[in-house]
């Protein structure tokens, strides 16, 4: 997966057509981390402090919502064109940010499952390609490819 | 040396009490962004640019901070701000918390 072509509110992504398959079939995975996120605040016991949790909830849970939509969404045709050296992933900088939060639950989600360990490079080597581990490392190689090129220097 | 005969006044120092708004004195939240071995570090400095309108230079500091210290203190804000700026990096999934400013 490679930046093909990027102008102020459309980037285009050129992938192959195996890449297209494993983030087609992460998307379908999405959501893999529970909803809840954490406390908003370690220290905050004032009276408004449960108010403020249950309003966080309600956000994240609608977020999740939407995020689940979009989802879907860009599996949809519209996001993809065929070309000579495989399928083109089109989107706008909008559509790209939610790819990168998805893509970014889902890893978190595989790290959750694989009881949160301190050092990832300690886990066992990946195996099957729907393993937890397979999984966090193939989301967590997306989103690097999605990164804005002049983040990663 | 010049001298002379007039008598020199000196002005008396005006002190003048300053009012604080209501503004300045509700409390203020510390937004703050705790280290997790699983975001990773590209992804943490793209949030941090996007969301607060920060140069790559300042977010990766930050960013830095996170990863070495296990906690950085993004911004100072009043209650409601530091509110939204905690759900918009738990949306990103990231490890953040508001803590009263002391």
């Amino acid at each position: 997966m490679k930046l093909a072509d990027h102008s102020s509110n459309r980037w285009c992504f050129q992938l192959n057509h195996q890449e297209a398959n494993l983030l087609r079939g992460l998307l379908s995975k999405f959501p893999l981390s529970p909803v809840a996120g954490h406390p908003f605040s370690k220290s905050d016991d004032s009276a408004g402090a449960a108010d403020r949790q249950k309003l966080l909830n309600e956000s994240l849970a609608e977020h999740r919502r939407d995020l689940k939509r979009l989802a879907r969404d860009l599996l949809r045709e519209e996001h993809w064109r065929p070309s000579p050296q495989g399928p083109l992933l089109l989107l706008s900088s909008e559509a790209r940010e939610i790819l990168l939060q998805i893509l970014n639950d889902i890893r978190l989600g595989c790290w959750q499952a694989l009881g949160e360990p301190d050092d990832l490079e300690q886990l066992a080597p990946a195996e099957p390609l729907t393993s937890h581990r397979t999984l966090m490392d193939l989301a967590g190689y997306f989103e690097m490819n999605l990164l804005d090129p002049d983040v990663l220097c | 040396m010049v001298s002379t005969s007039e008598p020199v006044t000196v002005p008396q120092p005006v002190i003048e009490r300053q009012e604080k708004s209501a503004d300045a004195l509700a409390p203020t939240y510390y937004v703050i962004c705790w280290n997790d071995p699983v975001n990773l570090m590209a992804y943490v400095t793209h949030v941090f640019m996007k969301l607060f309108g920060w140069d790559k230079p300042k977010a990766q500091k930050h960013m830095l901070e996170v990863h070495q210290q296990g906690k950085s203190i993004l911004v100072r804000e009043g209650s409601e701000k530091a509110e939204f700026y905690v759900h918009e990096l738990q949306k990103y999934k990231l490890h953040a918390t508001m803590e009263p400013a002391t």
